[in-house]
């Protein structure tokens, strides 16, 4: 028997009351219960919504803390299944053609002098990409039906996982650069960059393989994760 | 047997071999097999379900989809490639385990 829209509703809202932040795992427990109470209701169970709802709780997830507990572990689970997506991604990249265009990059941050103007260009080029990534997740989401309050699981850890290492191994490299460009005086850009081009051109091209690696698991997760 | 702490090393290979059978299910329907298939002897827990399903599918053993059933969302899960190979690999373990048991606990299968 399907449940009537208000009977719906209101499981819905009921389960708004429980800490689960995520979409999917929302989705995927008010599915379940709402299963569990069309079936209930099939095997002629036709009490108040209030209390089937609570039977089903109580049975499939030993009462509310079940929910919570079991949306917390989805979390983690989840996030370690985004790790292991994106290292698997970025180990594929590694080609004869990645370590041909590492090896490129490395030589010509040789050449490149090692003035402001071209640590500046490579530090926009690292944003833009940090930023592209987390425009790209948001983007291929867009469509996701998520709720007020709620977010998207692939949407903040592809993000989380992707641009926050990218953003943080990228500062600590130009951290001694923005350290020059602060104390170093108004004659700054006249003189050498504390880190030379050639880490910054390699780090640039590992950042672009990470990116490339991120982009290709946002798909995997976009594919599994939209729905027919 | 309920949610008997038996269950927990086989429950991959339940749900692995159950997703063999049926192609694509949904969380709630591989509960309701278990009890169907079992005659209601035995239960799987929603806590002990979904984590196992969640690291089948970190190990590449399952994917996901999503359906609009009823107007929600609803997620199958099926087994990927590898998942299938899996499968006779972890039967045949299953199977193993327990002729080692009926070997060491003296216990003989019961005439049908």
């Amino acid at each position: 028997m399907i449940l009537t829209t208000k009977e719906t509703h209101w499981v819905k809202d009921r389960l708004n009351w429980y800490d689960i932040p995520f979409q999917e795992i929302y989705d995927e427990i008010a599915d379940h219960i709402l299963t569990g109470i069309e079936e209930l209701r099939k095997e002629g169970n036709l009490q108040d919504i209030k209390i089937v709802y609570q039977q089903v709780v109580d049975e499939h997830f030993g009462g509310f803390m079940g929910i919570e507990k079991l949306a917390k572990e989805q979390e983690k689970a989840y996030k370690k299944n985004i790790g292991r997506l994106i290292w698997q991604n970025f180990k594929a990249m590694f080609t004869w053609q990645t370590f041909g265009f590492l090896t490129i990059m490395f030589i010509v941050g040789f050449y490149l002098p090692p003035v402001k103007i071209v640590a500046a260009i490579l530090f926009g080029g690292l944003a833009i990409l940090s930023f592209y990534l987390w425009f790209y997740a948001h983007w291929l989401t867009r469509n996701n039906r998520i709720q007020k309050g709620k977010r998207s699981l692939s949407d903040v850890f592809i993000s989380k996982q992707g641009y926050v290492p990218i953003v943080v191994l990228n500062s600590i490299i130009n951290l001694p650069n923005l350290y020059n460009f602060l104390f170093n005086g108004e004659d700054y850009q006249y003189k050498l960059v504390a880190v030379h081009p050639a880490a910054m051109t390699t780090v640039f091209a590992f950042t672009l393989i990470y990116c490339l690696a991120c982009i290709r698991s946002c798909e995997h997760e976009f594919k599994s994760s939209r729905t027919a | 047997m309920s949610t008997s702490p038996l269950l927990k090393g086989t429950l991959q290979t339940i749900i692995l071999k159950l997703l063999e059978d049926n192609d694509q299910m949904y969380g709630y329907e591989i509960t309701q097999k278990v009890k169907e298939l079992t005659a209601g002897e035995m239960k799987l827990t929603e806590g002990a379900l979904y984590p196992a399903l969640h690291k089948l599918e970190a190990d590449g053993l399952l994917e996901t989809f999503n359906e609009i059933v009823d107007n929600r969302v609803r997620k199958y899960y099926r087994l990927t490639e590898q998942g299938g190979q899996e499968v006779t690999s972890k039967l045949q373990e299953a199977q193993a385990f327990i002729e080692q048991l009926q070997a060491v606990l003296n216990l003989k299968p019961q005439a049908l």
